[in-house]
């Protein structure tokens, strides 16, 4: 079982990625999820339960074949940001997913969760997309740029 | 900028309930009463500083005992006089059971002594002695005063009976202040649109419609259906927002 953790503070430098404590050289880690969808592709309430997709992967520097997150656990930490998704379920079925963004649980209002750091072609973009629901006015699709 | 504005939007939304809410819990007719109040008694000031209680508590019939209440629970009946010279020495239940204290007629008939017939004529005279709080006096015609009534009852008031006026439809619903449920402060009984009934000419009459819970009774009828709109029935749509 993995446990990755990505941090960084917005330079290559400061840059690490774990794996149960023990540093990983990678040049790419990549995370897309996609859930909180009705049947016709509108962003719903539900996040996770709606059912979804999700591909997350490592590309090491020794081995440029992708490399498997889940199941697992990976966190990953931006200055003023930390997004948590756990699926611990052997077969990674989606539904064992749950997602965290700064301590709160998210796994019922995730639309969307985009990370993609990648050192060889210097590109970091990372957001996430969540369903708020309101009382009295419109529900809301929010946007978190955390990064990029 | 978006979540700001529907931030704003929604704290305005929510004063706004709090004010409909502050309305409803503290309605105008406190004021109102006063205003028509104005000339309470005419002249008969005496009835104003006495009939601010409760006691009538909308008992039409019993106000004899209500009423006696009432006196006991102010000042006057609280406190025996010295000697009771003035007022005979009398103990409060006597002024209250005796019923005669607000005729004029009766002139010192409360009192013990004969000599305190004088003073007692002038309480005599204030007619509104005892007044329930809801029945104001007043020195202006009611708008009903002079049409065709529908039906008239008797009932207590300055310390004698006197005939109480119905005009139909619903204007009988203000004779409900007299005994008023929490739920007539809302604009879901008709009570909630009449004034109390007012004493006029030997008679009282009911207090006429009150336009101002009419109008607030709109607004919130209306916000009660927007808000169910809202919650209910109402599309909503999805806002997209963008932060960082």
């Amino acid at each position: 079982m993995n446990n990755m953790v990505f941090r960084t503070q917005g330079d290559w430098d400061s840059t690490t990625l774990l794996n149960n404590n023990e540093e990983v050289l990678a040049d790419e880690l990549f995370v897309e999820l996609h859930a909180g969808r009705d049947a016709y592709g509108n962003p719903d309430r539900g996040g996770v339960s709606d059912s979804g997709e999700m591909s997350a992967f490592v590309r090491l520097q020794n081995d440029p074949q992708e490399t498997g997150i889940f199941p697992g656990r990976l966190q990953i930490t931006f200055p003023g940001h930390e997004i948590v998704i756990e699926n611990t379920h052997p077969t990674f079925a989606f539904e064992f997913t749950r997602v965290w963004y700064n301590g709160r649980d998210v796994t019922e209002n995730v639309v969307e969760v985009y990370v993609d750091v990648n050192a060889p072609d210097n590109i970091v973009k990372a957001y996430i997309t969540l369903y708020k629901p309101h009382w009295l006015t419109s529900d809301e699709v929010a946007t978190y740029n955390i990064f990029g | 900028m978006k979540p700001m504005l529907s931030r704003s939007i929604r704290t305005g939304r929510i004063g706004l309930i709090c004010l409909l809410a502050a309305l409803l819990v503290f309605p105008l007719t406190a004021s109102q009463a006063q205003r028509r109040g104005g000339s309470f008694g005419g002249g008969r000031s005496f009835g104003g500083s006495f009939g601010g209680g409760r006691s009538f508590g909308g008992s039409f019939g019993g106000g004899g005992r209500s009423f006696g209440g009432s006196f006991g629970g102010g000042s006057f009946g609280s406190s025996r006089s010295p000697g009771g010279s003035l007022f005979g020495g009398g103990r409060s239940s006597s002024f209250g059971s005796g019923g005669s204290f607000g005729r004029s007629s009766s002139g010192g008939s409360f009192g013990s002594r004969s000599s305190s017939s004088s003073g007692g004529g002038s309480f005599g005279r204030s007619g509104s002695f005892g007044t329930s709080s809801y029945v104001h006096s007043s020195s202006v015609a009611p708008s009903y005063y002079g049409q065709p009534y529908s039906s008239r009852t008797n009932i207590y008031y300055g310390g004698h009976y006197v005939p109480a006026y119905s005009y139909g439809f619903w204007s009988g619903y203000s004779y409900a202040w007299g005994a008023p449920s929490w739920y007539y402060w809302t604009p879901f009984h008709p009570a909630f649109y009449y004034y109390p009934p007012v004493y006029y000419n030997g008679g009282v009459y009911p207090g006429g419609f009150n336009w101002t819970h009419f109008f607030l009774g709109i607004v919130v009828i209306l916000f009660l259906l927007w808000l169910i709109g809202k919650l209910f029935f109402g599309r909503k749509g999805l806002r997209y927002t963008s932060y960082g």
